[in-house]
């Protein structure tokens, strides 16, 4: 018998993905597979570099380069699958554009905010930046300073953020791109249940009864999951898929109950299956009585638009947006009586059985439901009432914090949860959900920082639609932004985002892998050591955590962020950062650089490098002299440990598929809040919401408001945004990859084919998409995988040729700060 | 710089991926017709609910690509999902090896032992 290394590679990948599937491989291929030393190739594990779902990649590595990935096995994420981008993850490190090299504007040598881009060398390009901040620090203070992050961070590189803006430059400005995509669910859950985060995990895939997707096409989004909702629907045929959108599109496919609802009557459709509950005497009295609160939220509060816009002048309540009255059950439920399924059929356009079929879902006490949403909901006007209208179903019935029941919301980052939310990225918070303007937070941060009392201000620090706004109003003037895209990401470009950037007054720095929109707008871009080229560490949408090692070099002169961000720290003594009367309180302080003090602090550097694991390169490690990633972490777990954020010591992470938090006693919390489950549930609680004093969650009662810009005789379309399954976000990685780039290259515009007929279009036809506010050209899909009603078009944001957030309008949840993506009015015509 | 999007393609790759399918179970039949008429890809095994694993060989991963596509939009299939791939150059997976190499002689052995085994 004659084989070639070819049959044996086929059998391999066969039986990988038969035991991933469960089923047996015929003997003949079984006696093919070799052990893998036969292709001399190093097997390490680390997350996937792109969604929120967590999926652990086996990554293979040969001669310095990855060679190959694998979903892996152990994994209790993916379980051995890779979506199409996973898939391909190896191939974006290795674009021919990597950015190597610092570069700076500048005409005849020196920096010029209209010269061209020319290569530096790092001190020269972090000469230039601290010259500017330093100058800005002086003139305008730290409020001046502001920074943009993300959910793309390792845990590490935002805790190091966080330290660098709020206690080094005392600037609250610092904000992750996870305010595009969480905020809302943030809000939510700090509205509800007074503590971040699912209470719930991806073990409940197997237990529930129901799925219903408010707002989320997993299908093509977090496709690993819908895999397994794929699997739960198809070997139990009682399980039912209610899918919800404003569009028809990939999950639809899976549904037994598909339902298209008019745009923004989602409000409405969550308030009619609350009643139907109450009306039907389908409460569960028992659990109300013993672990719910019900408020009523104010209403009238605006768009989260500029304070001179007619719409913010005329909302009631746009300055106390987050507040709330108590109210009993028989208000709450006086409040929802005028929400019959009748009226939501009326508004939403779904008709009155297939509310009333979802209805029941929520209401047999025997079918465990699981709620999963993401942009559809948190990317709205009104997502945090959406998301606490979700709880309020869930919250009404029992079904929560058990196994099936679960209010699940999603995440689009792979570390939105990890970093943005748990180390506390955002411009109002600090680590394990302490907030900046509570005296207590701020000490005890001061205090793990070893840092003076008052160091840390109180002041919430701009959002990310306001650092925009700020840029171009010239009071912030010295930017940086690390691991994203902002200006291809962020809506209303051509009016709130271009025009901060190229304010001549501004200094703008963006870290990237990769050139793209942003970097193309800023003064100085650094490059980037990306995913295993470095040491890191993801928490995913379940609060699982995962680590992985660096498994090979960044090319040329690309340094990970954390490595910029420490490495800019030193070019400042403290004199440079703090006010005089701080160090005048505190002499121990002068006469020492910021790195030192952040850095060098006792803590953070107190584990050597003979703990580095010496089969693995470090080269942060190796460039500061201590084990970097591992003080940092340690320092940062101190926030969470015994107060319900438990994390557990840095060392195990490298040998697990990732924790959920809590880890109490080496232990991972699968489901919170349930006795028997989590141990912060006091004995004899049964269920404990311990977020809230009281250990009781908040039913909401929130009315249906109108979206902020609605289609009218001019602007006619609904025009809705969002991502593909072959891109990720902007697309500057995977538009890297050649099978992913060819798979879809550009974005279309997705259109109902009664809406192009009768605008004498074509399917394949040259267009315009025009807002008040910008316009792009794309061209027409009528027949495509998204097959939107009369009245609504969908474009895709992953394509820099097409950047449809020329057209979107900066509206947002008022209390989230967290923009609505999904509504505006556009027209279209033949270009 | 805008649209500078540099692809790196390998010009003499070869590509090897397994797919998990997830097809409706009373569409089977016709499931099984289409895939067999696509070039590259076997079929290696399946089960009664709609579940397969395939194996797609192609010359460039653009057909791979295409192959999958392809599959996706059968009538019926509700994912077709990637599990693992392998790129190397043609004029190694070309290479004879030698049987003894191999594991031989046990009749159903357990591969997730196997690839537990060759992947930490």
């Amino acid at each position: 018998m004659k084989l070639t290394r070819r049959d044996v590679i086929k059998a391999q990948a066969a039986a990988v993905a038969a035991s991933v599937a469960g089923l047996s491989m015929p003997v003949q291929a079984t006696n093919l597979i070799t052990s893998s030393a036969e292709n001399q190739i190093q097997w390490d594990k680390a997350p996937c570099r792109f969604c929120g779902t967590g999926c652990s990649v086996s990554v293979g590595t040969k001669a310095g380069k990855v060679v190959a990935t694998h979903g892996d096995q152990l994994s209790p994420v993916n379980r051995g699958l890779n979506c199409i981008k996973g898939y391909f993850l190896a191939k974006i490190i290795y674009g021919r554009d990597r950015l190597t090299q610092p570069l700076l504007r500048k005409t005849n040598g020196v920096y010029d905010k209209n010269g061209e881009f020319t290569p530096v060398s790092w001190d020269e390009a972090f000469d230039a930046m601290a010259e500017k901040w330093k100058a800005t620090l002086k003139t305008k203070g730290p409020e001046a300073i502001g920074m943009f992050g993300s959910g793309q961070w390792t845990v590490w590189e935002g805790y190091a953020a966080v330290k660098l803006m709020k206690a080094g430059f005392r600037s609250n400005n610092l904000d992750p791109n996870a305010r595009h995509c969480m905020a809302s669910a943030v809000a939510g859950f700090m509205r509800t249940f007074g503590i971040d985060e699912p209470m719930g995990c991806y073990d409940d895939f197997e237990h529930a009864d129901a799925f219903v997707l408010w707002g989320s096409n997993m299908a093509e989004m977090h496709p690993i999951l819908w895999t397994r909702i794929t699997d739960r629907r198809l070997s139990h045929p009682h399980v039912k898929v209610v899918v919800m959108s404003t569009y028809q599109h990939r999950s639809f496919d899976l549904a037994d109950i598909p339902m298209v609802f008019k745009s923004q009557t989602d409000l409405i459709i969550a308030n009619a299956l609350a009643n139907y509950l109450i009306e039907n005497d389908r409460v569960n009295k028992d659990f109300v009585a013993k672990h719910v609160n019900f408020r009523k939220g104010t209403d009238d509060i605006g768009y989260g638009l500029r304070p001179e816009h007619p719409l913010e002048q005329q909302a009631k309540n746009a300055a106390t947006a987050n507040d709330s009255e108590s109210i009993d059950f028989k208000a709450y439920a006086a409040f929802v009586k005028p929400y019959t399924l009748a009226y939501a059929a009326k508004e939403s356009g779904v008709s009155e059985p297939a509310l009333r079929a979802l209805a029941d879902i929520y209401a047999d006490p025997k079918t465990k439901v699981m709620s999963l949403w993401t942009m559809g909901v948190n990317q709205h006007t009104r997502g945090v009432w959406m998301n606490n209208m979700i709880y309020n179903l869930h919250l009404l019935t029992g079904k929560i914090s058990a196994p099936g029941n679960s209010p699940f919301s999603l995440t689009g980052q792979p570390s939105a949860c990890g970093t943005a939310r748990e180390v506390g990225t955002f411009a109002h918070r600090l680590p394990a959900d302490l907030v900046v303007t509570n005296p207590a937070h701020r000490l005890r941060a001061e205090k793990i920082w070893r840092l003076p009392e008052g160091t840390v201000p109180s002041k919430v620090g701009a959002h990310a639609a306001l650092q925009n706004r700020h840029l171009k109003d010239s009071k912030i003037n010295c930017y940086w932004v690390q691991v994203n895209n902002n200006m291809q990401a962020a809506a209303n470009m051509m009016e709130e985002t271009y025009p901060g950037y190229r304010n001549p007054e501004n200094f703008i720095v963006v870290s990237d892998a990769y050139p793209t929109v942003t970097c193309e707008a800023a003064d100085l871009i650094l490059p980037t050591a990306m995913w295993v080229e470095k040491e890191g560490a993801y928490g995913n949408a379940e609060r699982r955590t995962q680590f992985w090692h660096q498994l090979t070099q960044a090319p040329g002169e690309a340094r990970s962020d954390l490595w910029q961000l420490m490495e800019f720290a030193k070019r400042f003594t403290m004199e440079d950062v703090w006010p005089a009367e701080l160090l005048a309180a505190n002499p121990d302080y002068k006469d020492r650089s910021m790195f030192d003090v952040l850095f060098r602090n006792g803590t953070v550097d107190r584990f050597g490098l003979d703990e580095v694991d010496k089969k693995y390169a470090n080269d942060e490690a190796d460039a500061f002299g201590f084990y970097v990633q591992k003080g940092l972490f340690e320092e940062y777990a101190e926030f969470g440990r015994g107060h319900g954020h438990d994390l557990a010591p840095f060392d195990r992470y490298h040998e697990e598929r990732g924790l959920r938090w809590p880890v109490v006693a080496g232990k991972e919390t699968q489901w919170r809040f349930r006795e028997g489950y989590d141990p912060y549930v006091e004995p004899g609680r049964g269920v404990q919401f311990y977020g809230k004093s009281d250990g009781r969650a908040i039913i909401f009662a929130l009315p249906y408001e109108p979206p902020a810009e609605s289609p009218d005789a001019e602007y006619d379309l609904w025009l809705s945004t969002g991502r593909v399954l072959e891109h990720w976000h902007s697309g500057s990685m995977t538009q890297r990859v050649p099978e992913l780039y060819n798979a879809l290259p550009d974005a279309l515009c997705y259109m109902h084919p009664d809406d192009a007929r009768s605008r004498g279009l074509r399917r394949g036809d040259e267009i315009r998409v025009a807002s008040r506010r910008g316009e792009i050209r794309t061209r027409v899909e009528t027949r495509g995988r998204n097959k939107p009603p009369v009245g609504l078009i969908f474009v895709p944001w992953f394509d820099a040729s097409q950047l449809i957030n020329k057209c979107t309008l900066d509206a947002m949840d008022p209390i989230s700060k967290q923009t609505d993506y999904k509504k505006c009015a556009v027209k279209v015509a033949k270009v | 710089m805008r649209n500078a999007v540099a692809l790196n393609t390998g010009k003499d790759e070869e590509h090897i991926v397994s797919v998990i399918l997830h097809g409706r179970p009373e569409h089977r039949l016709a499931i099984e017709l289409a895939m067999d008429t696509l070039a590259g890809v076997e079929r290696v095994v399946q089960d009664e609910l709609g579940k397969y694993v395939l194996v797609i060989g192609a010359p460039t991963a653009r057909q791979v690509m295409q192959q999958i596509e392809a599959l996706q939009t059968i009538e019926g299939v509700l994912s077709a999902t990637l599990v693992a791939h392998h790129t190397e150059a043609s004029e190694y997976l070309n290479q004879e090896i030698e049987m003894s190499s191999l594991i031989l002689g046990k009749a159903d052995p357990d591969p997730a032992q196997i690839i537990a085994r060759s992947t930490l």
